[in-house]
């Protein structure tokens, strides 16, 4: 284990496009999330993932409604 | 050097687009390749770019523009994609091979409208052409030939009454005029970057509507679900396997940004001006010869001959004798060339842009009125 673990608010994504729509939209309201590399024991494989702070888990399900943004997979996850 | 070959490619690019694909040539990674910072800020830039496609043409879903290196591959996938064997397919006269020959490849039936006095597509015959098999009409927006306009609203309205796709080519259009995609109710268009959008080559895409599902020409990286045997279905990673240019799209992303900032119709008033100005200046000297029904409304093409005089001789002479750029012979444009009764002299087209000044096009006056004088002597 390189760094800590905490829960995080995990969202994956379809495309590139959405992820980066999610981007966009999530730095514009505030987060202090970031995208990082899709954990492979979410799905295996090299897509995107939107990283947020627990406390962020309601804005950023809002902003995915909001934002009609196409995503997989939104969860609490330990990372 | 005077520079009237605008619709083959613009050839004078803003500093601003140079100055994008610069700077993404020396600092941007792969774009959807991983979440190292390189990548990431290329990954910004081309979703920016689609932002800015989808809100130059009216079209409100960012996720389904599509990059691809031009109109040609464009066209290609979306017929590819959607055409087969079975199916009719309506097209036109005016339209160029990057819409013909992926037609003719997919042995779909074609019905081939003429144009009316217009200049565009007779919207009767349209509509009289289609038969129960009918999947599509294809067509381009402006004839790269004569510079004449469809009226794609009509036909966007009769492909909606008959459930038609509607696949439109914007190649000479695309910031040149404005294109309304909701208004226009296409399925598809067609774009490419380097002519009006003052984008690098190499770059050009689709903008596919919600509900249109095309079949991917190619398959392969795409960036995400890597242990998956197919290619992902979603939009627009669905039509974009392997590396995308990002360096050509952050230039056409500078270029469309200058091309807004200048504003379409602004840009269109000036190109209709200079070819209205060199129409008026030449139409009256004998042996001259305009094509096309030269509609206030036209695109910013203008095409003509100097009596049987052979195209490739007169754009040879404009350009060895008085550093004047055309474009002479068939400009992949067939039918247009049949239509016209010019498949052997061909036709010299003299195509604008935003940088075209007054003072150009009235050296081109000058020199055609000097050569058809020369050749009714000789």
């Amino acid at each position: 284990m390189l760094r800590k673990k905490e829960d995080k608010f995990i969202v994956v994504f379809e495309t590139t496009t959405n992820a980066m729509a999610l981007e966009k939209h999530a730095k514009l309201a505030g987060s202090k999330g970031r995208l990082i590399p899709t954990p492979p024991s979410i799905r295996a494989g090299c897509g995107f993932a939107w990283c947020s702070p627990v406390d962020e888990e309601i804005l950023i399900r809002q902003l995915i409604i909001d934002k009609n943004i196409s995503t997989t997979d939104q969860v609490i996850f330990n990372i | 050097m005077i520079y009237f070959d605008n619709a083959s490619t613009t050839y004078y690019k803003p500093d601003s687009v140079i100055k994008a694909v610069q700077d993404a040539m020396v600092g941007m990674g792969s774009a959807g390749r991983g979440v190292n910072s390189a990548s990431l800020d290329s990954s910004r830039i081309v979703y920016a770019c689609r932002e800015e496609v989808a809100s130059l043409f009216n079209f409100n879903n960012p996720d389904r523009v599509v990059f691809t290196a031009n109109a040609t591959q464009s066209l290609n996938i979306a017929i590819n994609g959607l055409i087969d064997e079975k199916d009719h397919v309506i097209t036109t006269v005016m339209e160029h091979n990057s819409v013909l020959r992926p037609l003719y490849k997919t042995g779909a039936k074609l019905t081939i409208l003429p144009q009316d006095l217009s200049g565009g597509v007779d919207l009767k015959m349209l509509e009289a052409a289609i038969l129960p098999n009918t999947k599509a009409v294809i067509c381009t927006h402006v004839s790269n030939l004569t510079g004449e306009i469809n009226d794609v609203v009509a036909i966007g309205e009769i492909c909606k009454k008959h459930n038609l796709y509607f696949i439109l080519d914007v190649a000479q259009s695309a910031g040149c005029m404005d294109i309304n995609m909701e208004e226009i109710q296409a399925s598809i268009l067609c774009f490419t970057g380097h002519k009006g959008l003052l984008g690098p080559q190499g770059t050009g895409g689709l903008c596919v509507a919600n509900g249109v599902h095309i079949k991917p020409l190619i398959v392969g990286g795409s960036g995400i679900n890597t242990f998956d045997k197919n290619h992902p279905i979603q939009l627009p990673s669905a039509l974009e396997a392997g590396t995308l240019n990002t360096h050509g799209i952050a230039g056409l992303l500078a270029g469309i940004k200058y091309i807004k900032n200048i504003g379409i119709s602004k840009i269109n008033e000036h190109e209709k001006q200079l070819v209205k100005r060199l129409a008026d200046g030449i139409r009256s000297i004998p042996n001259v010869v305009i094509y096309g029904s030269q509609n206030s409304d036209s695109g910013s093409i203008l095409a003509m001959n100097i009596v049987d005089v052979d195209s490739n001789e007169l754009a040879d002479i404009l350009q060895h004798e008085y550093d004047i750029c055309t474009r002479s012979g068939g400009h992949c444009a067939p039918l247009m060339h049949q239509s016209l009764n010019t498949i052997n002299q061909g036709i010299v087209r003299f195509s604008f842009a935003y940088y075209n000044m007054t003072d150009e096009v009235d050296r081109v006056i000058e020199v055609i009125k000097y050569l058809a004088n020369q050749a009714y002597i000789n």
